[in-house]
């Protein structure tokens, strides 16, 4: 071989490993899922059940619904941390529209879904247009949307008292083993993947996370990217929300309160970062079920709900610690 | 044009908007202006106000602390079980020093590690509130020294006492804040840490202990409260935190650090206080309280930050 | 060359070389600075004048050499070592706290207490007062920073360093902000400075200011001194020679002469408040405008207010023939103008998002359909771009910040290509790039150019703007003060009019 084809060979290695090693680096979430996976199979028979695990996929979907949304706003650079109040609040609405027949269940999916897209929009126009800080504003709104829950409900458990098969289809059925919600999950997923990698406006939402002053300057109007993430980041929650009314049927109004922590933790597990510009759909379905495994360890080893609270607590301290660590260490 | 009613209003918003809300409260409802109700809203403002006056030195220096309701429902437990089982002082005490040192977590995550502070306490927040939970096993419980129960309502020279520690903090934080060095460099460095820096001050241990002093307040304005309903109990947290946002930032404290003052915060609670009060009076229920008091922030925030971005040019 | 000097010397440079990732930016630079006196520091961007400025207020740390200061050799490891040793840097970027006083910002960290901490405020004016006052100014201690002036901030932070005993101040480009009537108190404070025995360090564009204050001129070209004066020994035709290379004529494509062809742009009485004022001017196809002036002329300001990234209070700006209104980036792009910004990390790029992201960024509205990426298309077109402008990265997918300084540049152009734009800005696009790049990005300015677009070119040195553009215009304090064919002028006649 002449010098210069070496030289290229050697590029061209150089090159494949560069790829590779920051594929790698990006997807890292998965290969801990796996090792995890593993790991908590065989320290815990009853882990790798049928039961448990098609449970597990059951629990995932509400996190995951609402934390695909979240990485919208997240990555845009902004935060939502209204997302469990809004759940909150779409469900109990969904219930006491009491969907019974055909028409009350479209109804109640239709107001379910708007209220979401009503709080996105207020959301985005306080952060976007009038440039709020958005941890502030979005737990000021959490604190409305639950007033307004609390009022409607009187504060009273609600339930649905005659429930349409359609609609229970949505919380309860399967498509053969795979149940209908983790279906609507993985729809999403998909979807916002495609979104996020392969349109002009995902492109735009990476670029207003990473570098809000080059995107102006690249004639991006970067208040309506944020508008839009809030958007997106409340549907989801109402949507999270119009399933949860479909499989449950009942609720306290103050059940969804302190979701967005578990929302927030699963999305900066899954690699959305802290500061915005990075992170996928993919990768954040990675972090749910990661958080959701860990959430799921600890019960079946016998933890009570209040300390688990607290290594979930201690969990994304790590976590965030370790991205500013990450961030002071390359400058 | 715009700019200048904004900043106008940021200047002296506290104490105009403090006359206003006193003025409408006494004309809508008979009941207001009586020396017990007066009585009533400074008892009422006496934790969230002592709360505010720590989230304000923490605010300057350019952070938050969403952990502080948690630390009240932890402070209450604390203080409760140990009371029970060594005394109030004892009880008083332990409280302190795990405020103490919860704070000097978050300072050196914030200050040293440089961690968002909106994130990581509420991670704190949620670690506090489940240690909380699981020592009081998830119930109310009773306190049983005469001594310290109600001590908070009791009047000295007919004002409630809780007040008059949190009058006491006030001054003490306001003082300091003005008139030492101390203060003023707490100020500089919320104000221009690079600066800060280049002259020699060690920047990371003033944010480390504005924390621990947030925290000290958090657990001061607990142990007011538990005294005052004589229990402990992870229930009581209500609106503690926006109430506690919404007076900082009522008062004239920036979100972005650089500037504020403690007496301000306490017109800023007491504006929170009678409006709660008034709603009360009129028999609003807790729910729609909520509801408004979140209104209050926004529209507070939403000041804020309309006020800079007129300043603000893009290039 | 310094021979009278009975001042002593206060700090020396020996042999000094600085290589930021292979390309050198000083070269065996050695220099010595005195007390009591004024010393300037001048050359074009990239000459390595603030790469020096860094080596000596510590921000950086040199390859070889010695640095002597007061006779002891010494490694200056940090700003805040260099401020403690008495060396403080002046620049655009204040070290004030906008809420605190004056007499805070002075004593900062060091208010007079009694022994309970508590502040003596009295003693704290009195002390800012007199240092103020022996500057030559006079300032109300008790007033809050972000109220003062420019020039008053500067009083302020000079006399923050006086305080600390700062014997030498090294200030960058210090009446760049300032208003005409300002800088002569900057002089005078300048002035009492050198009486106190104090060394000033001058970095400025602004020939005439270095006469009238400066003892000394050192000129740096391409990393090294290429002359080393007193000021009453020289003057400011040898020194802007020294400064300028002629040789880089050389490796350009001469331009074609098309007649020049219709208007693209029309910008007249374009003010906005306090900033510019009564703007005029045509930008015609084929041909390249140079804006000239100073560091402090608002040609940035009046490029963004064109753009849409900053707003303006009167005039109009017309493209091919329609008045615009509202103008924002994004309207303004899909008028086809494509902006080059000067910030190449913050404005021009995206740093975290690879190569062909950035490449991609402006482009992709008018190539992707219904708003769905075409892929393929987009890594053809990289791909050609990558290959015209002759951008060396290992890969497209690459984050754009592993690229060097020439490269990333090359970058930041080639995201207009795929545009079609026929008005291009660029906004001091060879600012901290090697040679070679230089000339590259001129030709790929001229080829736009023989292609029919229009150009604004800005470019604090002289000599880039004649050797590139067709027309010149001058701007001073926001102002246009002229208007010329580039073979009407030269050098000389640009310095008088900016």
């Amino acid at each position: 071989m002449t010098e210069i084809q070496i030289k290229n060979r050697k590029n061209n290695n150089r090159d494949y490993i560069y790829l590779l090693s920051s594929f790698l680096k990006e997807n890292i979430v998965w290969i801990v899922v796996a090792v995890f996976f593993i790991i908590f199979s065989i320290i815990f028979p009853t882990f790798f059940s049928e039961r448990n695990l098609l449970n597990l996929a059951r629990r995932s979907f509400v996190v995951g619904i609402m934390a695909i949304g979240m990485s919208f706003a997240m990555i845009s650079g902004s935060f939502d941390l209204s997302v469990g109040a809004t759940m909150g609040l779409t469900t109990v609405i969904v219930i006491q529209l009491q969907p019974s027949n055909l028409l009350s269940m479209v109804i109640a999916i239709l107001v379910g879904l708007s209220i979401g897209l009503l709080v996105g929009l207020v959301n985005g126009l306080l952060v976007g247009r009038a440039g709020t800080n958005s941890v502030i504003a979005t737990i000021g709104i959490s604190f409305v949307v639950l007033g307004i829950n609390l009022i409607y409900t009187r504060g009273n458990h609600v339930w649905i008292q005659d429930i349409y098969k359609g609609f229970e289809f949505i919380g309860a059925g399967s498509i053969g083993k795979f149940p209908f919600p983790a279906a609507i999950f993985l729809f999403i997923i998909i979807v916002s993947q495609f979104v996020l990698r392969l349109t002009k406006f995902g492109r735009e939402i990476y670029s207003t996370g990473a570098s809000k002053e080059c995107s102006i300057f690249s004639g991006i109007n970067v208040d309506v990217i944020t508008l839009k993430c809030y958007l997106i980041s409340g549907f989801t929650a109402s949507l999270a929300g119009v399933v949860t009314a479909a499989r449950v049927y009942n609720v306290d109004p103050t059940f969804a309160v302190g979701t967005e922590f578990d929302v927030l933790t699963a999305v900066l597990i899954g690699g959305v970062s802290l500061f915005g510009g990075k992170g996928n759909a993919i990768n954040t379905a990675g972090g749910v079920f990661l958080f959701v495994m860990i959430n799921n360890i600890m019960t079946l080893s016998g933890m009570n709900l209040e300390t688990q609270s607290m290594v979930k607590g201690v969990l994304l301290v790590i976590i965030v610690s370790v991205y500013s660590l990450f961030r002071e260490k390359s400058g | 044009m715009n700019k200048s009613i904004f900043k106008f209003l940021n200047k002296y918003k506290v104490m105009v908007i403090l006359v206003i809300v006193f003025i409408i409260s006494s004309v809508i409802d008979k009941n207001f202006l009586t020396l017990n109700n007066i009585k009533n809203i400074l008892l009422s403002v006496s934790t969230d106000g002592t709360i505010a006056v720590g989230m304000t030195i923490i605010m300057i220096t350019g952070g938050i602390d969403l952990s502080v309701g948690a630390m009240v429902a932890l402070t209450s437990v604390v203080v409760i079980i140990y009371q029970l089982k060594w005394g109030s002082w004892v009880g008083v005490l332990i409280a302190i020093a795990i405020g103490l040192i919860i704070g000097l977590f978050n300072g050196i995550l914030v200050g040293k590690i440089k961690v968002n502070p909106f994130i990581t306490t509420l991670g704190t927040q949620t670690f506090v509130f489940g240690l909380a939970l699981r020592l009081s096993g998830a119930r109310a419980i009773m306190g049983n020294d005469p001594n310290f129960a109600y001590l908070a309502s009791r009047p000295i020279l007919g004002i409630p006492f809780g007040f008059i520690v949190f009058l006491i903090v006030v001054i003490f934080s306001d003082f300091l804040l003005i008139r030492t060095r101390f203060g003023r460099n707490i100020l500089a460095v919320g104000g221009n840490p690079e600066a800060c820096r280049l002259s020699g001050l060690i920047v990371n241990w003033y944010v480390v202990l504005a924390y621990v002093f947030g925290s000290f307040t958090a657990v001061l304005g607990g142990i007011i409260l538990t005294s005052r309903i004589n229990a402990g109990s992870t229930n009581i947290i209500g609106n503690t935190l926006i109430n506690v946002i919404a007076a900082v930032l009522l008062g004239g404290t920036s979100l972005t650090g650089g500037s504020g003052r403690p007496i301000n915060t306490l017109f800023g609670i007491l504006i929170i206080g009678i409006i709660g009060n008034s709603m009360n009076l009129k028999g609003v229920g807790g729910f729609a309280q909520t509801i408004i008091i979140g209104f209050i922030l926004i529209i507070v925030m939403l000041l804020d930050s309309l006020s800079k971005k007129a300043t603000r040019v893009l290039s | 060359m310094m021979d009278n000097q009975n001042n002593n010397i206060i700090l020396k440079l020996n042999n000094i070389t600085k290589k930021f990732s292979g390309v050198v930016a000083l070269k065996n630079v050695s220099l010595s600075f005195y007390t009591g006196a004024v010393h300037a520091l001048v050359g074009s961007n990239g000459a390595g004048k603030s790469t020096l400025m860094r080596l000596v207020n510590g921000a950086i740390r040199p390859d070889s050499g010695q640095i002597i200061f007061k006779n002891k050799p010494i490694q200056i490891n940090s700003p805040r070592l260099a401020n403690s040793m008495g060396i403080v840097m002046i620049n655009q970027e204040l070290m004030l706290i906008p809420e605190l006083s004056v007499a805070e910002n002075i004593l900062l960290g060091r208010l007079p207490v009694n022994k309970f901490g508590v502040v003596n405020w009295k003693e704290a004016n009195s002390l800012a007062r007199k240092l103020v006052n022996s500057l030559g100014a006079d300032i109300e201690p008790t007033k809050i920073v972000k109220n003062l002036s420019v020039s008053e901030m500067q009083v302020v932070e000079i006399s923050r360093a006086l305080s600390k005993q700062a014997d030498i101040f090294i200030m960058d480009e210090p009446t760049a902000a300032l208003p005409e009537s300002e800088v002569n108190k900057l002089v005078e404070l300048i002035n009492k400075l050198k009486e106190r025995g104090k060394t000033v360090i001058y970095v400025s564009h602004k020939m005439r200011e270095i006469f009238q204050i400066a003892d000394n001129i050192t000129i740096l070209r391409d990393g090294e001194i290429v002359g080393n004066f007193e000021v009453k020994d020289i003057n400011v035709t040898k020194v802007l020679n020294l400064m300028m290379d002629k040789k880089k004529e050389n490796g350009v494509i001469k331009k074609k002469n098309y007649e020049i062809g219709s208007i693209l742009l029309s910008v007249k009485h374009l003010k906005r408040r306090g900033i510019f004022q009564d703007i005029n001017f045509d930008l015609y196809s084929h041909e390249i405008i140079g804006l000239a002036g100073l560091v402090g002329s608002r040609r940035t300001e009046i490029l963004h207010s064109i753009f849409g990234l900053a707003p303006f209070d009167s005039g109009e700006i017309i493209l091919n023939g329609k008045k615009i209104s509202r103008i924002t980036p994004e309207k303004m792009i899909n008028y086809r103008i494509g902006f080059i910004p000067e910030d190449r990390r913050k404005q021009g790029l995206v740093t975290g998002m690879s190569v062909k992201d950035n490449l991609m960024l402006v482009s992709q509205r008018f190539i992707s359909k219904v708003g769905i990426l075409k892929l393929f298309q987009e890594i053809k077109i990289c791909n050609s771009i990558r290959k015209e402008l002759d951008i060396k990265a290992p890969s497209l997918r690459v984050e754009v910040s592993t690229l060097s300084g020439g490269n990333q540049q090359k970058v930041v152009i080639g995201k207009w290509f795929a545009t079609k734009s026929k008005i291009f800005i660029f906004d001091e696009p060879t600012r901290g790039i090697d040679v070679g790049s230089k000339n590259e990005i001129f030709n790929i300015m001229k080829r736009f150019a023989n292609e029919g677009a229009g150009i604004i070119f800005v470019s604090t040195e002289i000599e880039e703007l004649l050797i590139v553009s067709d027309r010149i215009i001058t701007l001073k304090s926001g102002r246009k003060t002229g208007e010329f064919l580039k073979k009407e002028v030269t050098l000389d006649i640009i310095m008088k009019f900016i």
